[in-house]
């Protein structure tokens, strides 16, 4: 099994591995402390499953936050 | 005076509001800026967009979140940009996530990106779909009087058509029909889009209106801080001339000063 997996985050081309739960990303990130929500393939996990959620090759990860706007 | 404004608050989805001001958070210099002007505006809720985090940039960068904290103001995520129902639906299932089960949202499902006009049809689609799922919609659209009572009629929280293009600042282009709304209504409408100064949402709120939403007439103003609180004021005012009742127009004058007694 390889270490890395290739996954979409928010459009572009990202590598994440070998741990590779959604909650591994947040960290690897190093959003933790910030107010986001994250899509997998279209739908949305919700944070409480995120320390389980396991991301697959060529899974397509956005992840939003609130900005300024009208 | 105050009591006749505390005997009708605005309520919206079940929560009482005491500012009838709703304001957006974009286009400002930065987040200082952006917390300065809408503490003096007096808003208790204010609009947000959802967009794509920047991945890679500085982690401590400051959330718009944690300077408009959520425990404070109530947050309404709106579908800006969103130009089809489909998007609109994702964006408000993305916001729901976001805010931790949160299901107010504004509707806004956009023609093109001239006029900024609301799609319709695509604005109906996703309100029904939205209402469908939990959400409390409030809805932008146009000063049509037809959709604005179809869009209740399904289960929207408000409705909130536009007065002039978003952004324009033209102002209430037509009032007749702003009228015509707000008669029919069952649900709060506010004006939202279309306000360039103080005396436009006085306008809006001397029609009638339950409140009025804007970000361009005060963050694009000169100094967005002090505009902040000429709206606040213009809403004040707007909404006590409503509640006093205006009086008749006359084509000709009417002495102020007793005719009797002249010496």
């Amino acid at each position: 099994m390889t270490q890395t997996i290739k996954i979409s985050l928010n459009g572009e081309p990202f590598e994440i591995g070998p741990k590779r739960t959604l909650a591994d990303l947040v960290q690897v990130l190093e959003l933790s402390q910030e107010r986001y929500a994250i899509e997998v393939n279209l739908d949305i996990i919700p944070r409480s499953l995120h320390s389980q959620h396991l991301l697959e090759h060529d899974d397509e990860v956005e992840i939003v936050q609130a900005i300024g706007g009208g | 005076m105050r009591n006749l404004e505390q005997a009708s608050p605005l309520v919206i989805a079940g929560k009482t509001y005491h500012s009838r001001l709703l304001v957006g958070t974009g286009k400002y210099k930065d987040h200082e800026e952006t917390a300065r002007a809408i503490a003096l505006s007096g808003a208790e809720i204010v609009t947000v967009a959802v967009r794509r985090t920047n991945i890679g940039q500085s982690a401590d960068e400051p959330n718009l979140l944690d300077v408009l904290p959520p425990e404070k103001y109530t947050i309404l995520p709106n579908t800006a940009g969103c130009y089809n129902a489909k998007e609109a639906v994702r964006t408000c299932k993305l916001a729901r996530e976001l805010l931790d089960g949160h299901a107010l949202v504004k509707l806004e499902v956009l023609g093109d990106q001239k006029t900024l006009y609301p799609d319709i049809t695509e604005t109906l689609i996703a309100a029904e779909t939205l209402v469908n799922d939990g959400f409390d919609v409030m809805v932008y659209t146009s000063d049509d009087p037809i959709i604005a009572k179809r869009l209740e009629e399904m289960g929207c929280v408000a409705v909130m058509p536009l007065g002039a293009p978003i952004g324009s600042g033209l102002g209430i282009r037509n009032p007749y029909n702003i009228k015509m709304i707000l008669e029919n209504a069952q649900v709060p409408i506010l004006v939202d889009a279309g306000v360039g100064t103080a005396s436009d949402a006085s306008i809006a709120m001397e029609l009638g209106c339950d409140g009025v939403l804007m970000n361009t007439a005060i963050a694009a103003a000169k100094d967005p801080v002090r505009m902040a609180y000429a709206m606040k004021l213009a809403v004040e005012s707007g909404r006590e001339a409503w509640l006093a009742g205006r009086m008749p127009k006359k084509l000709y004058a009417s002495a102020s000063s007793p005719v009797d007694g002249l010496i």
